[in-house]
């Protein structure tokens, strides 16, 4: 649930805001020891989301100074479990402002109602950031051509998005009642076109169990031609039923995980609660367009406490 | 006396549901009934495939059981407690009921409201009629505990009390003193959400029955009855065939044993009009049970 920032953790974040710093300061970090995927379990979603970004490599990584970065969270729907929590934002906005960022944008074709009863516009504008709702309008989305789209030929991607240096992607992980799990790849449906989006779904997926592959098969297609600089992943309470609005039953992993290979971090996230990567179709399709890397024995994932 | 005769009519009209409402927004309840709570914005409606606006993803599953329209709103109390409602109508009491029975949690309480209603830690699930009402509670206050109960009752008072469980699930939910989770399916998605038997090549429009037990899962398709059990069953083995994820052997009890690529074992029997499935423990005995039923009925 969300929690309203008061004095003493203002600046206890502070402190730990700046001790990241500190460590993540280029050259510091060996690369060789860096891992992959970065998970932080603990209480604190805020120390946890500055933790995993700093044993990645930290903030300074990805965003350079006076860069234009673009954000895209989760505001589908204030159920418990189902939005990517406010402090993982607020850790995230700090971060890349400590970096330099010149401006961090939310951008979002979802209501401003969504992200007002999500807690999520309150953060963004406490910390100085902006949101930016568009609207629906064709025109404001570019037709960008898919040649590895095995289903999905043309994808329509917001046109601000292109106005920005660095891409953040944070979803939420959770179920998904029409392809079983959700995480870093079906995430950027959110900068799609939602008519565009509406073509995922096969006119006969109600009678032909086949179409309902269709659906990972174009999530897959679209993640060829975006992609997200930097991943973090909220995996702190999340719902495993009834996803992706909710309410369902609810797990708390209370982790944060940080990467930057779409296909590793969920196969990672879909494991939380029992799913095998190699049953979850988006995950394997977009393995196999050279996304990223199945096999967990691959890839070197770090657990730490927060 | 006298005197009180105007109040308790206009209670008596307050108790007495309305026709079913051309706008689902209507099914609100009236601030009166809900106060302290009382509605924060605008609600907001959607009828057939607008849902996707709404709900996004999650809309398909809906629009699999049989949906007209929905309408979601949020409450707040003075003290700061929130919840959301989400009323789903849907064409008819068996789909609404088989929304419930997906939606509500494996390990939800009765509660009595509508003609089902199932209580989660932070969310409740009711049906009534043609209706899915779903109010999650968005804080852990105790206020908001009380508030999801206290709207549920609101809004089920005006919605008109119609249909009942769908007869698969009347006619078995009584057989097991271990009582079953039982989830009702009419697609392929709710199949996928709700058992660990490969969607492919199972739906082929019709009705399905889930009883989950803790060892195994029995489920029970029903088809058309105007084919016979010789058509129905050979269209289902080529099916099979053709699936190269699957491979099977016909056992000498007539049942198909059926393997998927991930090593998953189930059982198929067919016995007109039905398909029973299980996975898990081969508990025959239940599945004897469940037939005995169902045969007993034709």
């Amino acid at each position: 649930m969300k929690k309203d920032m008061d004095r003493r953790s203002f600046i206890k974040t502070g402190a730990l805001l700046g001790a990241t710093s500190i460590i993540a300061a280029p050259g510091i970090l060996d690369a060789a020891k860096t891992p992959d995927i970065a998970v932080v379990e603990g209480t604190d979603s805020f120390a946890s989301t500055l933790k995993a970004v700093q044993k990645i490599g930290g903030m300074k990584r990805f965003v350079k100074k006076n860069s234009k970065v673009v954000v895209l969270a989760n505001a589908q729907r204030n159920n418990p479990g189902a939005y990517t929590h406010p402090e993982i934002v607020r850790a995230v906005i700090r971060m890349c402002r400590e970096a330099g960022a010149a401006k961090i944008h939310f951008l979002s074709s979802l209501p401003e109602a969504n992200w007002q009863s999500t807690g999520l516009k309150k953060t963004i504008s406490e910390e100085q950031a902006e949101l930016i709702i568009l609207g629906k309008e064709e025109n404001l989305y570019r037709p960008v051509a898919l040649e590895k789209g095995v289903a999905l030929k043309e994808a329509r991607i917001m046109q601000a998005f292109y106005d920005y240096d660095v891409f953040i992607n944070m979803p939420i992980t959770k179920d998904h009642a029409g392809n079983k799990f959700t995480g870093t790849l079906k995430n950027l449906m959110g900068i799609n076109w939602p008519t565009n989006n509406r073509t995922f779904h096969k006119a006969n997926w109600a009678t032909d169990p086949e179409a309902i592959q269709y659906l990972d098969q174009c999530i897959a297609d679209l993640n060829t031609v975006i992609r997200p600089d930097l991943c973090i992943v909220d995996a702190t309470e999340i719902i495993i039923t009834n996803g992706p609005f909710g309410p369902g039953e609810i797990l708390t992993p209370r982790k944060v995980i940080a990467g930057t290979d779409r296909v590793a971090i969920d196969a990672y996230c879909c494991t939380l609660w029992g799913l095998d990567p190699k049953q979850i179709h988006t995950i394997v399709l977009a393995h196999k367009h050279r996304i990223g890397e199945i096999d967990p024995k691959k890839v070197k994932i770090k657990e730490f406490k927060a | 006396m006298m005197k009180y005769c105007p109040c308790l009519l206009i209670l008596f009209f307050l108790c007495i549901p309305g026709p079913a409402a051309a706008e689902i927004s209507d099914i609100l309840p009236a601030p009166i009934a809900v106060m302290p709570w009382k509605l924060s914005g605008q609600p907001q409606t959607a009828p057939g495939e607008d849902l996707y606006l709404l709900i996004n993803g999650g809309a398909e599953l809906v629009i699999e059981y049989g949906f007209r329209q929905a309408v979601l709103a949020e409450y707040c109390h003075p003290d700061g407690g929130r919840l959301n409602i989400e009323i789903y109508e849907m064409e008819d009491s068996e789909s609404a009921y088989g929304l419930y029975s997906l939606k509500k949690g494996r390990s939800s309480t009765p509660f009595t409201v509508g003609q089902e209603g199932a209580l989660d830690d932070y969310y409740l699930n009711v049906w009534k009629g043609s209706y899915l009402i779903t109010l999650t509670g968005l804080d852990q206050r105790q206020e908001t505990r009380i508030g999801l109960k206290l709207l549920a009752q609101a809004v089920s008072a005006k919605i008109p009390l119609s249909g009942k469980p769908p007869w698969l699930l009347a006619k078995l939910a009584p057989l097991f003193v271990e009582k079953p989770l039982l989830t009702l399916i009419k697609g392929p998605l709710g199949l996928s959400n709700r058992s660990s038997f490969p969607v492919n090549p199972f739906f082929a429009a019709g009705t399905g029955l889930i009883l989950k037990f803790p060892e195994s899962e029995i489920m029970v398709m029903e088809y058309s009855a105007t084919k016979s059990e010789g058509e129905i069953y050979k269209n289902l083995q080529e099916i099979i065939v053709r699936k190269k994820d699957l491979s099977w052997q016909t056992e000498q009890d007539g049942s198909m044993l059926v393997q998927d690529r991930h090593g998953k074992l189930f059982r198929m029997i067919f016995c007109s009009p039905f398909l029973y499935f299980i996975a898990g423990k081969m508990d025959t005995h239940k599945l004897e049970i469940i037939r005995r039923a169902l045969e007993g009925s034709f």
